[in-house]
């Protein structure tokens, strides 16, 4: 079968990959160390970066972002190795094919799947580390401490979104929508 | 949609899927002690998360007296720029207090259970996120002699026990945690019974002593400290002291809320008691 030949990374676009990922990784890396700074109650910053990357990226490499923002918050969060490494990484693959397919790059959107991604964790946080062990008052936490935290989670993603947004709208080759977009794109080049 | 399940990529999915569970499966059964991974992340990055939250509790201290009002700020518009530089001076000075006050503690316990063996000074350098027990993390491991459930006490009184253990980094679960129980008797051995955690009470930074008989004369203001009942605790530890007297919820008995020693919201530091007679008997008696 012939598969249609596709233009060449040029090298600058190459280097804007490089900065652009060093970028995901600092924020990544800044996500972790300020998530253990303070006894104060504070926003999961790492699911909304997650999630955010996720729907610019391809599903392997949304994957792997899932699969480390995860990692690193079961560490911060002192919970068992794999448990939200697990929720992000099915939460991110799923997110990467719903913007490959049906979703496009809007505020509103990564909003929502926030806030349901946020919800989903600290609901199956709850469940698994405070709801089944039976203690008294136990709702009480959900109320008290998942609640308030997916609120923050779901306030910070404005910041992460208007950085990574940013980040990608400076380093990311520019997606053509039209014949006539790809024709002016080549003659510029 | 349907061609990312038929693709290649999916099996590599199920593939980390696997490997993922393996990997919570293979921690459940090292039973505390931190996968390789997450310990040698934590050794890389602990200096960056001590910095953080140093930053972090200087902001909060600003950001507090920002918000106790006009007075403090009359009061440092009378003072001016030498009584700034002065209260700069008796701000390091009070740090230096607290922390040869704090080594004076450490002294002092070393003193009282000479037959006890204590690691060295421990820095916290970061809380774990949300944690609605305020569990926190140390900066020192196994390499640095810890063991896992090893007591932590400060020179006021016990903190909690060491839940997570890996070679430069410790978790610490306080005793605001329901899932730790320690046996305790009243200062004037009158009363036993067992300190544990409770959700209500972990919000104010209290514990509660349960298993209290119905006609307790146990007061307000009464001492409570370590009995070495539960083997997790060495003796003669002090717990906190007696806030009230309420009855449980089966009515059966009482418990005592209590005000535990130790100042959590201001502790930067810790020792963990790494030996002494009688550890791990109630594991091994288990």
């Amino acid at each position: 079968m012939n598969r249609i030949k596709t233009r060449r990374i040029t090298s600058r676009e190459k280097r804007n990959l490089a900065i652009r990922w060093m970028l995901y990784g600092l924020i990544i890396l800044l996500c972790f160390i300020t998530a253990t700074a303070g006894s104060f109650r504070k926003p999961l910053l790492l699911i909304p970066v997650a999630i955010c990357i996720a729907s610019y990226a391809r599903e392997h490499t949304a994957l792997l972002t899932g699969l480390l923002c995860g990692l690193l918050l079961d560490i911060t969060c002192g919970k068992l190795l794999g448990f939200n490494g697990l929720i992000l990484m099915l939460m991110c693959i799923g997110i990467s094919l719903l913007y490959k397919y049906y979703l496009t790059h809007r505020l509103l959107s990564f909003l929502v799947l926030t806030a349901a991604g946020a919800f989903i964790q600290g609901t199956l946080d709850f469940f698994f580390y405070y709801a089944i062990w039976g203690h008294s008052n136990v709702s009480r936490i959900f109320t008290h401490h998942t609640v308030p935290c997916c609120i923050y989670t779901i306030l910070s993603s404005f910041i992460v979104y208007a950085v990574i947004h940013n980040i990608n709208r400076m380093l990311r080759p520019r997606t053509i929508r039209t014949i006539e977009e790809a024709v002016l794109t080549d003659d510029s080049q | 949609m349907g061609d990312f399940f038929r693709q290649h990529r999916f099996r590599i999915l199920i593939c980390i899927l696997a490997l993922l569970v393996g990997m919570m499966l293979y921690t459940v059964t090292q039973g505390g002690y931190a996968a390789p991974g997450s310990g040698l992340l934590h050794t890389i990055l602990s200096p960056f998360q001590g910095a953080a939250n140093h930053i972090s509790e200087k902001s909060e201290s600003l950001l507090s007296s920002f918000t106790q009002g006009s007075r403090y700020q009359t009061e440092i518009e009378e003072l001016k720029a030498e009584n700034a530089e002065l209260k700069n001076e008796l701000k390091d000075f009070e740090e230096t207090k607290q922390q040869l006050q704090e080594l004076q503690q450490f002294m002092g316990i070393k003193e009282e259970h000479e037959t006890h063996t204590f690691s060295a000074p421990c820095t916290i350098i970061g809380y774990v996120t949300n944690d609605p027990y305020h569990s926190f993390i140390i900066n020192r491991g196994s390499e640095d002699g810890l063991s896992l459930h090893d007591p932590v006490v400060t020179g006021e009184g016990i903190v909690g026990i060491i839940s997570t253990l890996s070679s430069n980094s410790a978790t610490v679960q306080t005793i605001f945690s329901p899932d730790l129980s320690i046996g305790a008797i009243s200062a004037d051995n009158k009363y036993t019974g067992i300190v544990e955690g409770e959700i209500l009470l972990a919000e104010s930074y209290q514990c509660r002593m349960i298993y209290l008989d119905r006609d307790t004369t146990l007061t307000e203001g009464s001492l409570i400290t370590t009995s070495s009942a539960s083997g997790l605790f060495p003796k003669g530890y002090l717990i906190g002291t007696v806030e009230s007297i309420e009855p449980m919820e089966s009515g059966l008995s009482k418990y005592a809320v209590i005000t535990p020693a130790v100042n959590f919201e201001a502790m930067t530091s810790v020792v963990v008691i790494t030996d002494y007679p009688g550890k791990g008997e109630a594991h091994e008696s288990n």
